[in-house]
């Protein structure tokens, strides 16, 4: 059995009212939803928040699912349509400074990752993730640490595959300008 | 193109075949487009790290109950506005009933015992003077409502006392007419009768 005809298989058992099946789901992905999450954020707190609501739509949205696509690509655009939506919301927070420092530092503290090295490369990438638009910073992410297609990140997205080539592009570009002028 | 333009096609695959052949050959005689090219990749494979991190487990294997537990959270809270929205609707729905449905009875309860003038019908008022003379007030009556009294009084005094159209008329033409003058016009024998037939007959 392929994977897709598994994951289909446990969608119509929760649907058909089998509350383990959604745990078996929720297993299986939950990883992923978290670190796509994280990265797009850039903390373990959001991140959190984040995968807590994808879990919730998945639980009331499942009867929805329409097996038109995988349940992996129907996931990834929930968690991508909920990450963007969060860090909308948090800008117009931090615009308006609802989010004061304090708040901000403890969220930079409360962490799953403990080690030290690595930690810091995540700071890193972030403070550089931070600076570029949510779109290209999404598309980033999907293509270097999800290793997806362009296909499958337009069925996520909804963008077309040239778009998302040229935001990728643009991306890039800019991670690197940063980069170089950080380390200047 | 610029030089790193095209080092992100290349690594990202997406050049032609043509032009991938082109580019490794002029990466094989610029040190300059190598050290470059070596860079950005040195920049990926970091990213490439730090795709599997390892973390504490008890976070992931918390995440189910978390979820189960805000899910029950969530189906407890919608209860609370449905209930109140029911309760709400009724107690709207009995005011509204009881508004509606009461306020007839508590007109009739809180009729003044006043005579009901508003009849128009000469068998009423006469009823009227016959029963509950007592209870009329002037104050609470209406110009035509006295008038129609009068009339009503005058045709009964006449009935009773047997007057003739033209003995009616006198009485009942002048309005402002006192006894005084009444009884000045009327003579010894008249008043006789007048009062033999006040004794026997009841008007009031």
């Amino acid at each position: 059995m392929t994977d897709s005809n598994n994951d289909f298989e446990l969608v119509k058992s929760f649907i058909a009212g089998n509350e383990s099946a959604f745990n078996k789901i929720v297993l299986k992905y939950q990883q992923k939803i978290y670190w796509h999450a994280r990265r797009m954020t850039g903390n373990h707190l959001d991140a959190d928040e984040v995968a807590q609501e994808v879990l919730i739509v998945l639980y009331n949205k499942m009867k929805d699912f329409q097996f038109k696509s995988s349940l992996y690509t129907w996931i990834y655009k929930i968690t991508s349509t909920r990450c963007i939506n969060f860090l909308r919301k948090k800008n117009v927070r931090q615009y308006f400074s609802f989010e004061d420092n304090e708040t901000i530092g403890l969220k930079s503290k409360e962490d799953l990752v403990k080690d030290l090295e690595v930690k810091e490369k995540l700071d890193k990438l972030h403070k550089v993730l931070n600076k570029i638009p949510l779109k290209q910073r999404e598309v980033f992410i999907l293509r270097n640490f999800d290793e997806l297609s362009y296909e499958e990140i337009a069925e996520i997205t909804g963008g077309s595959i040239g778009g998302l080539k040229a935001n990728y592009f643009h991306a890039i570009k800019k991670i690197m300008e940063l980069m170089k002028n950080d380390e200047s | 193109m610029k030089v790193n333009d095209k080092i992100i096609l290349y690594l990202d695959n997406q050049m032609s075949d043509e032009e991938k052949l082109d580019f490794e050959n002029e990466l094989k005689d610029s040190v300059t487009l190598q050290e470059e090219l070596e860079y950005y990749k040195k920049f990926l494979n970091e990213i490439s790290e730090l795709k599997n991190i390892s973390v504490e487990e008890d976070y992931f294997s918390q995440m189910i109950p978390t979820l189960r537990g805000r899910i029950d959270e969530r189906k407890r809270l919608k209860i609370i506005p449905r209930l109140a929205f029911a309760v709400t609707t009724i107690a709207a729905v009995i005011v509204v009933f009881f508004f509606t449905f009461t306020n007839k009875s508590v007109k009739k309860v809180a009729a003044p015992a006043k005579i009901e003038t508003t009849r128009n019908s000469s068998n009423y008022f006469a009823s009227i003077l016959r029963n509950d003379s007592n209870q009329l007030n002037l104050g609470d009556l209406s110009n035509e409502e006295i008038t129609k009294y009068d009339s009503v009084f005058n045709a009964m005094i006449s009935n009773a006392l047997s007057l003739s159209p033209q003995s009616f008329n006198y009485l009942s033409a002048d309005n402002n007419t006192d006894l005084n003058n009444m009884l000045q016009g009327i003579n010894q024998k008249e008043a006789n009768e007048i009062y033999n037939q006040l004794l026997h007959k009841k008007i009031f």
